[in-house]
């Protein structure tokens, strides 16, 4: 099947593309570098089946970063029929040498020019036809979030198609990475001033001084501060801790398990005659009752409520200028701006942000990070759960705040000290604020949840069975009573033993249970501190140290685990020292 | 007051034409030429504290203050 590979700068539109192409979803986020992996589907461009890639943007065919490289590796591997440049059509100038370097290297480029709609505004205007000509290939103009332009496109795919021009041999040499540093740069300059000429009488920038009061806004030091503050407020506080952990839990929770669900599936379950099965659904460990529980009933719609304020950061663009604002102080612990982008992702889920990291430069950034996000980041169904629970008590909700926010720290600075080698230097481009769009809002927040809830659930459920397995050999009991010392070495009651045991399955899980602990106020308020700080430290949750595993290797992940438990064991005892809590 | 100034030496709301990049090394130079900071390129600068921030062109780009170090600029007026 021949392939169509879609390539271009970071945040042009691509992934939009995608979707509009193969009706498959893939993040769409208005910052540069949310494309980190490749994805690829059909797509029926005029009665023929053809494969679409979507690629992470790149600036040059000369990579900087992990997920530039990927790009080119996929572009190398796949020998595309067709490689369709997207490029925002403002940001034309800058964008166009990477149409004549992937000309140069000898695919068939169709040239899309997109965010027409944007330029417009601008007042940027483009002659289409006379910049077809002089580059001697198709250029396509389109809107992709409006879905203008994707027909045309697909008609110029299939002409490229049918065309014997695709067959055009590859100069390998081009891409190949032996090239001089060089030669690189001489003729990435004979391509900028080649661009430059193409574009003289082809395009006309319009209004540069333009700028929205919001953008403003955000870029004052004062009041960007107070306006992420009350950003932080109404997203994290009133919709997910309120809202979605608060509200909606006790309805799913509360009311729809507790009194609907699980006395009808008691019930029933009742009647089976194996005591032991019965037990397995619906005992304390059962599926039932604990496993779809904890997944749909507390966690879902905190997750859902988290994932959906998320979506809107990611789409209102304020990301690049957190980034900006964040420079100076991720520099103090050996990473930079770039870093706030996997940082904040980890608050929604750390698997994720996990593999985002490949888009820092050098590899003691990627381990610094993903330290970090082990260690010291809540995923948003901690998050929520710990909200829930410490909102009763604002003063408690500050000092796991604190504590967390100094072992962050800490850990940073001395794996700043530790770590070789040298921090790389910080630069983004700042996308426009965009108004997010409530269907991309939701779109995003379904995907996320259903992705979420297919690697969720089954874990779940395997935990319950699992635990049901271990309860019936009595096993648990001589693994529980092995944690008991060190949980009572932290003041906390024999109960939180188990506790941690869910949380080496899953932080969301550990979380969950503490939730039910907190509900049955068996812990006071300065060992629900200890416990919290505990969790929220501890161990990251199996998907995540998959994940941690597969992009940084297992030597790396066995170190993160070993130094994270430690810290958190430490972290936790010295907060019950300090809170003076008797050893239980 | 001089013509030719590197980018951190210059204050917000100023504008100018990158003349040249000083650095000799590659990696700087490909970050700034993936950003459109190149010679020739009109910018103007909208904030230098905390980080520098400039436009050129339709975008805004955030550097730090060892890249914009590298920036030689030719002021405007
Ligand atoms: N106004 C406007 N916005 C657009 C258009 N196309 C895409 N966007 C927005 O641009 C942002 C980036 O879109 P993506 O599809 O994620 O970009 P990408 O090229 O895949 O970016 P990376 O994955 O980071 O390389 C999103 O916020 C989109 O909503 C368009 O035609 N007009
Ligand atoms: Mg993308």
């Amino acid at each position: 099947m021949k392939a169509v590979v879609l390539v271009g700068n970071p945040n042009v539109g691509k992934s939009v593309l995608f979707y509009q192409l193969t009706g498959n979803y893939v993040t769409v986020s208005n910052y540069p570098g949310t494309t980190v992996e490749v994805s690829h589907g059909l797509a029926s461009i005029e009665g023929r089946q053809v494969r679409v890639y979507d690629s992470p943007g790149i600036y040059s065919l000369w990579p900087l970063t992990e997920e530039e490289a990927i790009t080119k590796r996929l572009l190398l591997e796949k020998r595309p029929a067709v490689v369709v440049h997207v490029v925002d059509a403002k940001n034309l100038p800058r964008m166009l040498p990477l149409t004549l370097e992937l000309q140069a290297c000898g695919f068939s480029v169709i040239l899309v020019l997109n965010m027409l709609d944007e330029a417009k505004r601008l007042g940027v205007q483009i002659k289409r036809g006379e910049l077809a000509s002089r580059l001697g290939i198709a250029v396509v103009e389109a809107a992709f979030v409006h879905g203008w332009g994707v027909n045309a496109l697909r008609r110029q795919i299939a002409e490229q198609l049918n065309s014997r021009l695709t067959t055009r041999p590859l100069c390998q040499a081009a891409i190949m990475p032996e090239q001089e540093q060089r030669d690189f740069m001489a003729s990435a300059l004979q391509r900028r001033q080649a661009a430059e000429k193409i574009l003289e009488g082809v395009y006309s920038c319009g209004d540069l001084r333009r700028e929205a009061w919001l953008d403003r806004l955000t870029l004052h030091p004062v009041l960007g501060l107070l306006f992420s503050i009350v950003a932080i407020y109404v997203g994290v506080y009133l919709l997910v801790g309120r809202l979605g952990a608060g509200l909606l839990v006790d309805l799913f929770d509360g009311v729809l398990f507790a009194e609907i669900i699980i006395p009808r599936l008691t019930a029933w379950i009742g009647f089976l005659p194996w005591q032991a099965v019965r037990e397995l659904l619906a005992g304390d460990f059962g599926i039932l009752t604990m496993g779809f529980r904890y997944a749909f009933g507390i966690i879902m719609p905190m997750v859902g409520t988290f994932f959906f304020a998320f979506a809107f950061l990611e789409d209102s663009g304020y990301l690049p200028r957190l980034a900006y604002w964040a420079d100076g102080l991720l520099k103090k612990i050996g990473l930079n701006g770039r870093a706030i982008i996997p940082l904040v992702l980890g608050f929604g889920c750390g698997t994720m942000a996990v593999v985002a990291t490949r888009t820092l430069e050098s590899r003691r950034e990627r381990i610094a990070a993903t330290f970090l996000l082990a260690l010291a980041i809540p995923c948003s169904a901690q998050l929520g759960l710990l909200l829930a629970m410490l909102s009763g008590a604002p003063f408690l909700l500050l000092v796991w705040c604190l504590v967390v926010l100094i072992v962050f720290i800490v850990a940073g600075s001395l794996l700043n000290i530790l770590l070789p080698g040298k921090r790389a230097a910080f630069f983004m481009e700042l996308p426009p604020l965009r108004t997010p769009k409530l269907g991309a809002l939701l779109q995003k927040t379904l995907a996320r949840m259903r992705w979420y809830f297919m690697e969720v659930v089954p874990v779940f459920v395997f935990i319950s069975i699992l635990l049901w397995l271990l309860a019936e050999t009595g096993l648990l009991a001589s693994l529980v009573a092995g944690l008991v010392p060190l949980v009572g070495m932290l003041g906390l009651p024999p109960e939180m033993a188990l506790v941690f045991l869910y949380g080496f399955f899953r932080r969301d899980y550990g979380a969950a249970g503490l939730f039910d602990l907190y509900r049955s106020e068996t812990l006071s308020g300065a060992q629900m501190l200890v416990a919290a700080v505990a969790l929220t430290l501890f161990l990251p949750c199996l998907a995540q140290l998959t994940m941690i595993a597969r992009e940084r290797g297992v030597p790396v992940a066995a170190a993160i685990v070993f130094l994270v438990s430690m810290t958190a064991f430490a972290a936790a005892l010295l907060l019950r020292l300090a809170l003076a809590l008797p050893v239980w | 007051m001089q013509k030719i100034v590197s980018l951190d030496d210059c204050s917000a709301g100023e504008a100018g034409k990158i003349v040249a990049l000083a650095a000799g090394d590659y990696t700087v130079i490909r970050k700034l030429q993936s950003m459109g900071l190149v010679p020739g390129v009109q910018i103007r600068i909208i904030r230098c504290r905390p980080g520098f921030l400039v436009q050129a062109g339709h975008s805004k780009v955030a550097l730090d203050q060892c890249l914009a170090s590298q920036i030689m600029l030719e002021r405007d007026g």
